[in-house]
């Protein structure tokens, strides 16, 4: 009887969990960072697809990408992001 | 809708031979979150109005920024105007929000100044507090000669998924900026504000809200409602292990916290007749932060450009059950657990059927006679966490589980001078874990849920277990600070005034 309502039990368990994702696919390649001075925006995020390492995003193209974001989008998984940046502390100042 | 009655749940309550463990609700209890105390959710509460006349009500309160002392001037405990604090709602079982009120702040600095010198070369100097007059503030919401901080809010009800745009509560009072409340200041001290518990009174709201009868809301700094003996449980729960379950201190008895406070009509929350809600608070932040190595002063928005924050909002708190992400889940997974949703819950499933905290209790107490339930998997806290109790809080159309608190709207209220704070386990089938209110003591609920209580009901088609699988789940664990509905007021906003940063003594 106790086994019973425990497979039972797991079973449920397992029901219910059809409706979570399986792990995200990797990015898709970045855009390509702006010319010298103050960066460029960044490209669009790339498809979901295959495996394999992003190319580095400079760090300012980040952040003003983030600047354009509305508030509702989803953040993007920055796991397979390679930041780049200068140790330029003057970096953002046209953004502040 | 399904009955209940309370001799059946009173078969819970059991005896008198203490054991102290327990822990802190979410006070700092994941790595990334103790760097962002101002998005740190503490506890939660969820529960049918008590205060007469409001049974017909749901009582919502958010807790953020822990271990506040009423002293911490100058700045004290805004609320950060770059997050988003959330409540959310399901009431059709499916572990996604069909409704989230969603807080946002705004603090303006006023830059008060003085002109300081003699009378011709006199320079014009701000002031470096938040008070500046005596008894300048309160009681009334609008007195506030010579605060320096103003901290406002709005408060929008989204519905379905939380990234949907929301409509705005109002003032029900109207007036120039109905979608706009005040956040009293926090307690500073009786020279500046010489009847606190009034000024926040001023700051009670009703409310309208989008779709649904009018209901209450109140945002500002109260006592913080948790009892725990935090510090030795901590260390290794060094503290009197066979003491009495009032024995101990307190030892948050001197912190304040902030509240996000509401109260929604039982009929704007539920759907589909299904008496059961299940909900819980978020806290999100945008992704990205640059640090400003050159900050100044930005008289336009009334703040310091310290730092620059966008991107998409990320979710870095979350709080339903109380202890969760405390106890249950592995420190490598806390940061995890704050930025995940009920509907993903599954991946810390583990952490639920094949809990450490009971092994840990028995390696530690095993003198005692404790002993960790022996259910594998343990379907009794899968029950209490993840789905709702059967013929209690489930729902009626459970499709997903999900950690969350779960409430039953159809249980009738107990007013506050009958309930137990043992809850359901004391036989008031209106306390916790059916919701939760203010002076459930929700550390020994927890502990004896962890150790097999529900075992011993010996109800296996609920709780999947027998009392044989749970040979210490009658002792009656407990950390020895103890807390009670009469801790509490029996009107909204519940919660008691925050102590005051002076005097101090």
């Amino acid at each position: 009887m106790k086994r019973s309502i425990l497979l039972l039990g797991a079973a449920l368990w397992l029901a219910a969990c059809d409706g979570d994702p399986g792990a995200m696919g990797t990015m898709g390649a970045a855009g390509t960072p702006g010319a010298t001075g103050s960066a460029g925006p960044q490209g669009p995020v790339g498809p979901q697809g295959a495996s394999g390492m992003a190319p580095p995003i400079e760090l300012g193209a980040f952040v003003r990408s983030g600047m354009n974001e509305p508030w509702y989008a989803a953040p993007r998984d920055v796991n397979a992001l390679d930041l780049i940046s200068t140790d330029n502390p003057n970096e953002f100042d046209d953004l502040f | 809708m399904r009955s209940f009655t309370r001799s059946r749940w009173a078969a819970l309550a059991i005896g008198a031979l203490p054991l102290a463990v327990a822990v802190a609700s979410s006070h700092r209890e994941a790595p990334f979150i103790t760097e962002h105390p101002k998005v740190d959710g503490t506890d939660f509460y969820m529960f049918r109005s008590y205060e007469s006349g409001r049974s017909g009500y749901v009582t919502l309160i958010a807790n953020y920024l822990p271990l506040q002392d009423a002293y911490g001037g100058p700045n004290y405990f805004t609320l950060d105007q770059d997050a988003v604090y959330d409540i959310h709602v399901d009431n059709d079982g499916d572990a996604r929000e069909d409704m989230t009120f969603r807080f946002r702040f705004k603090n303006e600095l006023k830059d008060l100044s003085l002109s300081i010198g003699p009378m011709g070369s006199q320079r014009t100097v701000p002031v470096p507090l938040v008070t500046t007059v005596p008894g300048g503030i309160g009681p009334g919401a609008l007195d506030r000669n010579g605060l320096n901080v103003i901290e406002t809010y709005t408060v929008e009800l989204i519905r379905g998924d939380r990234r949907n745009e929301g409509r705005p509560l109002a003032n029900s009072a109207g007036g120039m900026s109905p979608t706009t409340f005040t956040k009293p200041v926090d307690n500073v001290g009786t020279k500046s504000i010489a009847d606190y518990a009034a000024y926040a009174a001023n700051h009670v709201y009703n409310v309208t809200i989008p779709g649904c009868q009018p209901g209450k809301l109140f945002v500002g700094q109260r006592k913080d409602p948790f009892s725990v003996n935090l510090g030795e449980v901590f260390d290794l729960v060094n503290t009197n292990a066979v003491g009495p379950p009032n024995g101990e201190r307190n030892i948050i008895d001197d912190k304040n916290v902030t509240s996000l406070i509401l109260e929604v009509p039982t009929a704007c929350l539920t759907a589909n007749g299904d008496p059961v809600i299940g909900a819980w608070t978020t806290a999100s932040l945008p992704q990205v932060k640059v640090l400003n190595p050159a900050p100044r002063f930005d008289a336009d928005h009334g703040r310091t450009n310290a730092s620059l924050e966008v991107g998409a909002l990320t979710q870095v708190s979350r709080l339903g059950n109380p202890l969760v992400n405390e106890v249950v889940i592995g420190l490598r997974d806390k940061d995890r657990f704050n930025a995940s949703r009920p509907v993903h819950d599954p991946q810390f499933l583990s952490y639920v059927t094949n809990p450490a905290l009971p092994e840990l209790l028995e390696a530690l107490f095993g003198n005692l006679g404790v002993r960790a339930p022996n259910n594998f998997p343990r379907n009794d806290l899968v029950a209490v966490f993840l789905t709702g109790i059967p013929g209690l809080t489930k729902p009626a159309m459970l499709s997903a589980p999900g950690e969350m608190l779960r409430l039953n709207t159809g249980v009738a209220t107990t007013p506050a001078g009958s309930q137990s704070n043992l809850g359901v386990l004391g036989g008031d089938v209106a306390g916790f874990p059916n919701g939760r209110r203010p002076g459930d003591d929700v550390v020994d609920i927890e502990l004896r849920a962890a150790m097999g209580v529900l075992c011993t009901l010996n109800d296996p088609t609920k709780f999947g277990c027998v009392p044989a699988d749970a040979p210490a789940g009658s002792l009656p664990y407990t950390d020895g600070a103890t807390v009670g509905a009469g801790d509490f007021d029996t009107t909204f906003p519940y919660l008691k005034t925050p102590l005051g940063g002076s005097p101090s003594n």
